[in-house]
């Protein structure tokens, strides 16, 4: 009970540290687009291993699937953190940026044996990006300069309550509910020389809505694992702030994801993924800027625990994914990007395994017409149980 | 237990750390100029309201200033066919020794003498001119005016003749506008080299030289500092050998004229000069703004739209007597609280300014003065306040000799955006 205790102390303490109120910023000139960027809620181990999150042997706090933490030993939680830095190149010239996030932040604490809670928040699509455009304005007798404005801050995040529980001795079934959470918003308006920005025109919308999720995990043996969830995207709202401002609602998509592994050496895990999200459902409302089409993503990682040091094994991962981004880069609807990217990691076991700090290193490009834009992605992350 | 500390303190470290390196977040930002849909792209008016459409009452008050309330060195001769103006000066008595116990009296003999002042080419009629330096032999005081040397006493004494006496003249400098490039500190520089028995005459009488400098016929210029330094050397039988320079601390130094301040013009409203005249305006400032650039539609709210830019518009008047500005002419704009109250009215913060061009004060056909107040429009239409109220001063008082004169005909132009709704796709 005092370590149930201590792991939601540990909770708070995370959630006040991803929740403090210093912007998310975004990590793609795509986040400009549609809806915004999608982000996968995972820990720095799945980012290692090019994103495969379901399917993982033995217990583990997988976001996309409830049913994976049914047999963890103890409460835990895992908490992760990005660094992006990404280079596009498109028709108006280079971009560079870089940002921070974190993308998870999941606990779990067992009940018995046989039954896992499960509450976590994880940010889900990014909207934080500018537009400027540069103009004149003739007002006799001179030529001034102005700057049109419209900008976005925030996006949508997702607050996780989920059970699991094992209906056999190696398959579990889990269940979320996720709901939709975080603020947006956008500033168009026209800045003057000496304005900062635009003095006017800022509408805020709170977002909300539900969905849930389905997840199945079989282990036939303690080296292997097959994971499958279904998504519910349900309805995403965003309620305005103001009276003026319109409300908006739309269908989020169906999702499937499933993953599998399995050991093909004393010391090498073999892990393959795949994903499907059914975006297409928004291209009517998203059609202004050319439509969303459904997506599809590959993945396949592997991991080498062949070193150890002070009997403490040094894991090695390694793993590539290629897939479709949702949201068209042109107007038209002629530009829909891909991605694709190397992943490297390693991790470290301490504490008995009490503590499992992992990182990785993703190297990819988003490509699709037009546009351009490589990438470089760091991940931290760590999970700490209790005893 | 111990496992559960420490993984709390890495999971706090890493937290720090993480929230400290995104500190550097960049907002991914677009530049390219078509990503903003037309249809939704902000839209900008001008719109211009005339004298008739905001104007409630404006006039011109004469301060209580002169020419003796200056404290500028301005020299013009005939300016515009009117105005001249000169600079006299005195000087403290050259001593008869410099130090007692090195050059005692009688023990050195004077070499050289320079008497230095500088154009302020900014504000300078004519890119080249030239200025005379007189010896002043009658006696003035600081009281001193174009009639008069002394002024101050029982009956006045007057000059010889007004103006001051031109009969000893130390010598007349050229000065030529340099290039801009030309950024050395003595490029505007004029210099007369005044002859020692001049100064060796002043002490021997023990009286203050008093020197006057002139300009050439129809020029205006303003003068900066005016210095008198020496040189002398030590005579052979002392045992010093080195020359030394000295300088003469200045008694006081005026500007006399030839004219006194022009009347205030029928036909135009008045600000600066040496009577530190002030232009007090009273504006009814309108609660709604056409709805579009062009052709008819409703007017909207004031409110309902953003502000980017409001101006008062005013057309120099020419400026009589030769008391035009030859150079930009710093005018201050500032509030005047509860207007109705008409003259009394108290002045509020500074809201503008303006280093009015002095050309439209020549022949009166320069473009309009665009005198920006938008933060106090903005301010004012903020609470519905209409009755708003304006001063145009040149601060300090007397602080200038010309005048900017406007025509009564004053402009408003407002700038403003129309507001878009923001929407989410």
């Amino acid at each position: 009970m005092r370590r149930s205790l201590e792991v939601v102390g540990m909770v708070v303490m995370l959630g006040l540290a991803v929740s403090s109120p210093r912007e998310v910023e975004g990590q793609s000139l795509l986040s400009t687009r549609g809806l915004g960027y999608p982000l996968q809620p995972m820990d720095a181990r799945s980012m290692a291993l090019g994103r495969i999150t379901l399917g993982l042997p033995g217990a583990e706090l997988s976001w996309a699937n409830p049913a994976s933490a049914v047999g963890i030993p103890a409460p835990g939680i895992v908490f992760g953190y990005q660094y992006d830095n990404y280079s596009a190149d498109i028709a108006d010239g280079v971009h560079d940026g870089h940002t921070a996030r974190f993308p998870i932040l999941l606990a779990a604490i067992p009940a018995g044996e046989r039954l896992v809670f499960q509450v976590g928040l994880a940010p889900y699509l990014d909207q934080n990006w500018r537009i400027l455009e540069q103009d004149t304005l003739h007002l006799t007798p001179d030529t001034v300069p102005i700057l049109d404005w419209n900008q976005s801050n925030g996006g949508v995040n997702r607050l996780r309550f989920a059970v699991g529980g094992a209906v056999s001795r190696n398959v579990n079934l889990g269940l979320s509910l996720d709901m939709y959470t975080g603020s947006v918003s956008r500033i168009l308006g026209r800045t003057f020389p000496g304005e900062v920005q635009p003095a006017c025109c800022l509408a805020q919308w709170d977002y909300q809505g539900l969905s849930t999720t389905l997840g199945a995990h079989w282990s036939p043996t303690s080296d292997t694992g097959v994971g499958v969830s279904l998504g519910f995207g349900g309805t995403l709202t965003a309620d305005p702030r103001d009276s003026v401002t319109m409300r908006h609602k739309v269908d989020m998509p169906l999702t499937l994801q499933t993953g599998a592994s399995g050991r093909i050496a004393a010391n090498v895990l073999a892990l393959a993924g795949a994903s499907w999200e059914g975006w297409s459902s928004l291209s009517e409302a998203m059609a202004g800027q050319g439509g969303a089409r459904d997506t599809w993503s590959a993945s396949a990682g592997i991991e080498w625990d062949g070193v150890s040091i002070r009997k403490t094994p040094l894991p090695f991962r390694a793993g590539y994914r290629a897939g479709t981004l949702p949201f068209s880069w042109s107007e038209d609807g002629s530009d829909f990007p891909n991605e694709r990217a190397f992943t490297l990691g390693t991790g470290l076991r301490l504490a008995g395994g009490a503590v499992l700090p992992n990182f990785s290193l993703e190297i990819g490009n988003r490509t699709g017409g037009d546009f351009k834009e490589s990438y470089w992605r760091f991940g931290a992350s760590v999970r700490v149980m209790g005893q | 237990m111990r496992r559960i500390i420490r993984g709390q303190v890495a999971l706090v470290l890493g937290a720090g750390l993480a929230i400290a390196t995104g500190c550097s977040d960049q907002l991914p930002t677009l530049t390219d100029s078509d990503r903003i849909p037309s249809g939704i792209k902000p839209v900008t008016i001008e719109y211009f309201l005339d004298a008739a459409d905001f104007l409630v009452s404006g006039l011109s008050v004469r301060g209580n200033t002169d020419i003796s309330n200056t404290n500028f060195a301005i020299v013009a001769e005939n300016f515009d066919g009117a105005l001249s103006a000169h600079v006299v000066t005195k000087f403290e008595v050259p001593p008869d020794s410099h130090s007692s116990s090195l050059l005692p009296s009688g023990t050195f003999q004077w070499l050289e003498a320079t008497l230095r002042t500088t154009v302020v080419d900014s504000l300078t009629s004519d890119p080249a001119m030239v200025f005379s330096l007189w010896v002043v032999d009658e006696d003035f005081n600081s009281s001193v005016t174009w009639e008069n040397a002394i002024n101050d006493s029982v009956p006045a004494v007057p000059w010889s003749q007004p103006g001051g006496p031109t009969t000893r003249l130390v010598g007349t400098t050229d000065w030529v506008r340099k290039e801009p490039e030309d950024t050395t500190s003595t490029r505007n520089d004029l210099v007369w080299y005044v002859n020692t028995s001049i100064l060796q005459d002043f002490a021997e009488r023990d009286v203050q030289p008093g020197f006057m400098i002139t300009a050439g016929d129809g020029t205006q210029t303003r003068l900066g500092s005016i210095s008198l330094s020496y040189l002398v050397q030590p005579l052979p039988e002392t045992e010093a050998d080195t020359m030394m320079t000295y300088s003469l601390a200045q008694v006081f130094r005026r500007t006399i004229i030839s004219e006194p301040a022009p009347p205030l013009p029928a036909n135009a409203w008045s600000v600066g000069g040496i009577s530190s005249d002030q232009t007090l305006l009273r504006f009814k400032l309108p609660l709604e703004l056409p709805g579009c650039a062009t052709g008819s539609c409703p007017s909207i709210p004031v409110s309902a739209v953003s502000l980017n830019r409001v101006d008062l518009l005013l057309e120099p008047f020419p400026v009589a007597n030769g008391f035009r500005p030859v150079g930009p002419l710093p005018i201050t704009v500032r509030l005047r609280y509860s207007p109705d109250l008409g003259a009394q009215a108290a002045l509020g913060r500074i809201v503008s300014g303006l280093a009015a061009p002095a050309e439209g004060f020549a022949t009166g056909t320069g473009k309009e003065h665009d005198f920006i107040i938008t933060a106090a429009v903005a301010n004012a239409l903020s609470t519905r306040d209409t009755d708003f109220g304006l001063a145009l001063t040149i601060e300090p008082d007397a602080s200038q000799l010309s005048y900017a004169w406007y025509s009564r005909t004053p402009r408003l132009r407002f700038v403003y955006t129309l507001r878009q709704s923001p929407e989410l796709p």
